[in-house]
C-alpha cells in the first residue's frame, strides 16, 4: 500500500518536474521512472519462477528491504526542489542577478536556451561563425 | 671548555657589574664591588664568546617571529534568514593588518619594494590589475581545490599498485563531507567536478567585478585551476605522457563551458533545474542517487552566492574567501513539504492521512 502511495508522489513529481530540451540524451524523467519501476513496482513474476538451476546450485533472487521512511524523504526532498524551497531560503539581489560587468547576462541567457533546441543546424553553424570575429 | 669562554648568566652578571662600576661613586667602593673572576676591561674574543658591546647589540635585535596570517574575515557559509536583517556574521568583522613592527611580515609591508607596488597600483591600477589578480586567483583556486581533496598513497611507490574503480579510474582516499558524508568515490574525476562547482560560485561572483576587470578574473581563475589540474596528474597520477594531459584538460575545459551554463540556467530557473544540473555533473546522472544530497548541494551554492553577494569588490579581491560546509544544509533539507499533501492525482482520502502519519518528523 505504502509502496504504491511513494510511486504515485513519484509520477506527480516527474510530471512537474521541468523537461530539459536541450540535453535530451540525458533525461532525468526517464531515469528516475526507470528507477520507480525496478524499485517500488512489485514483480510480475513470482519469485519461484526467477529460479535458475544448474547441475551445482538453484539461485534465488533475495529482496531488497523496503524503507519507506527513507522514500518518504526522498519524495519530500524533490517536492522541496520543485516548491523552490531554497531559492526564497537565499534570494539573490539585482547585484547578483545583473553583474556589473555584464547587466544582460542572465536574460540573455535565458532567451538563448529558449531558442537553441528549435534552431535548425544550418542556423546554429552559421551563429558559431558569427561569433569569430569580434570587431570591438 | 676553554677558560675564557663565558655563559650567558656570566655575560650578564658582567653588564650589571660593569653598569654599578660607572654609577659608583667612589673608585674605592667600586673595585670591591667589582667579581674577582672576571676583569671587564678585556674584550672576550675568543670564537665561543662575544664582547659585552656584541652582546648587547646581539640581545636588541628581535628574534623572529613566524609568519601572522591575516585573519579569516570572509569565512563564506549558508547564512540562516533572519527575521529583522540578513547579513553575513563574518562580513562584518573589518579586515584587519598584522600589527606593525613585530614580524617578518610587517617587515616585509614596510619595505621600499612594497612602498613602490603601492604607488604603481594608485596610479596605473587597470595595467597592474592583472598581476594582482594572477597572484589571488591561485589562492582562490587552491581554497576551491581543497574543499575534495583527496592522496593516493600507492602514487609514490615504484612496487605499489595503484587501487582502480570498476571505471578503470585510479582510486585515491579522501576525508571531508563530500566523500564521507555524500559517499562520493575520490578520483579525479570528481575532485574536479567539485573544484568547477565552488569555482562557478566564485565566477558568478567575478562576473559582479567592473566591466573592465572582469574578464581578467575570470581568465585567471580558469588558468589556475588548469595549471593545478596539470599538476596533480602529474604528481599524484603519474601521467607522464603530455598528449594525454592535454586530452583531459580539453575535456575538462568543454566540461566547464557546460556546467557554466547548466548551473547558471539553474541559478534563473529555479531549484529543480539547478539540482538537475547538479545531479547530472557531480553525481554524472547516478540513477540510485540520494536527492538529500543533492538538494543540501543546491542549497550551499545558494547559500555561499548570497554570502559572496554580501561581501565588497575588495574583500574578493583579498583572496581571503573561506568556504562552509554543505552538511548544515541537512536540516533545513528534511523538513517537510507542503506539497506532499497537496490534493492531486492521487486517489482516495486515505493515502493523504497516511502519507501524513509516516512523514511526521
Amino acid at each position: 500500500m505504502a509502496k504504491s502511495i511513494i510511486y504515485k508522489h513519484y509520477q506527480r513529481i516527474l510530471t512537474q518536474w521541468p523537461v530539459d530540451r536541450l540535453r535530451p540524451e540525458v533525461s532525468f524523467q526517464k531515469i528516475i521512472q526507470h528507477r520507480i519501476d525496478t524499485q517500488l513496482k512489485p514483480p510480475t513474476t513470482p519469485p519461484q519462477d526467477n529460479v535458475v538451476s544448474n547441475q551445482a546450485q538453484a539461485t534465488i533472487p533475495t529482496s531488497v528491504p523496503f524503507d519507506e521512511q527513507g522514500q518518504l524523504e526522498q519524495v519530500n526532498v524533490l517536492y522541496s526542489l520543485l516548491e523552490n524551497r531554497y531559492k526564497k531560503k537565499y534570494p539573490l539581489s539585482e547585484k547578483m542577478m545583473r553583474p556589473a560587468s555584464n547587466p544582460d547576462y542572465y536574460d540573455k541567457l535565458v532567451k538563448e536556451l529558449d531558442e537553441a533546441p528549435n534552431r535548425s543546424r544550418f542556423q546554429s553553424w552559421l551563429n558559431k561563425w558569427k561569433g569569430f570575429l569580434r570587431f570591438s | 671548555m676553554p677558560s675564557s669562554a663565558l655563559c650567558t648568566a656570566c655575560r650578564q652578571a658582567l653588564r650589571q657589574e660593569v653598569g654599578q662600576l660607572r654609577r659608583a661613586q667612589a673608585p674605592y667602593q667600586a673595585r670591591a664591588n667589582c667579581p674577582k673572576i672576571l676583569n671587564p676591561s678585556r674584550p672576550y674574543t675568543t670564537r665561543h664568546s662575544l664582547s659585552a658591546a656584541q652582546a648587547n647589540i646581539k640581545q636588541k635585535q628581535p628574534a623572529p617571529r613566524p609568519y601572522l596570517a591575516v585573519p579569516k574575515t570572509s569565512r563564506i557559509a549558508p547564512q540562516t534568514l533572519q527575521k529583522t536583517e540578513q547579513s553575513s556574521p563574518a562580513a562584518k568583522i573589518p579586515p584587519q593588518s598584522p600589527p606593525k613592527g613585530e614580524s617578518a611580515t610587517a617587515a616585509f609591508l614596510e619595505s621600499p619594494t612594497r612602498s613602490i607596488a603601492k604607488e604603481l597600483r594608485k596610479r596605473a591600477t587597470n595595467t597592474t590589475e592583472t598581476y594582482v589578480a594572477y597572484g589571488v586567483c591561485e589562492k582562490l583556486v587552491k581554497e576551491c581545490a581543497r574543499q575534495a581533496d583527496y592522496t593516493i598513497p600507492q602514487a609514490r611507490d615504484k612496487n605499489a599498485e595503484v587501487p582502480k574503480t570498476k571505471d578503470d579510474e585510479d582510486l585515491g582516499v579522501g576525508t571531508g563531507w563530500w566523500y564521507e558524508t555524500l559517499g562520493l568515490t575520490p578520483t579525479f574525476a570528481t575532485w574536479s567536478q567539485i573544484t568547477f562547482l565552488h569555482m562557478y560560485l566564485l565566477n558568478c561572483r567575478l562576473r559582479c567585478f567592473q566591466p573592465a576587470h572582469a574578464p581578467t578574473w575570470q581568465q585567471h581563475l580558469l588558468d589556475h585551476f588548469f595549471y593545478l589540474a596539470e599538476d596533480r596528474m602529474v604528481v599524484i597520477h603519474n601521467i607522464e605522457a603530455n598528449f594525454v594531459r592535454q586530452k583531459y584538460l580539453k575535456d575538462m575545459y568543454m566540461q566547464w563551458r557546460g556546467l557554466l551554463a547548466g548551473y547558471d540556467e539553474g541559478l534563473v530557473n529555479g531549484d529543480a533545474v539547478l539540482a538537475t544540473a547538479v545531479w547530472r555533473n557531480i553525481f554524472k546522472g547516478d540513477e540510485g542517487v540520494d536527492f538529500r544530497g543533492v538538494a543540501e548541494i543546491v542549497s550551499y551554492m545558494r547559500g555561499v552566492l548570497k554570502g559572496l553577494e554580501g561581501l565588497s569588490d575588495g574583500d574578493v579581491a583579498s583572496g581571503e574567501v573561506f568556504f562552509g560546509n554543505p552538511g548544515q544544509e541537512r536540516d533545513e533539507v528534511l523538513v517537510r513539504s507542503g506539497l506532499m499533501d497537496a490534493p492531486g492525482q492521487l486517489a482516495g482520502g486515505t493515502v493523504e492521512a497516511g502519507g501524513r502519519a509516516k512523514a511526521v518528523k
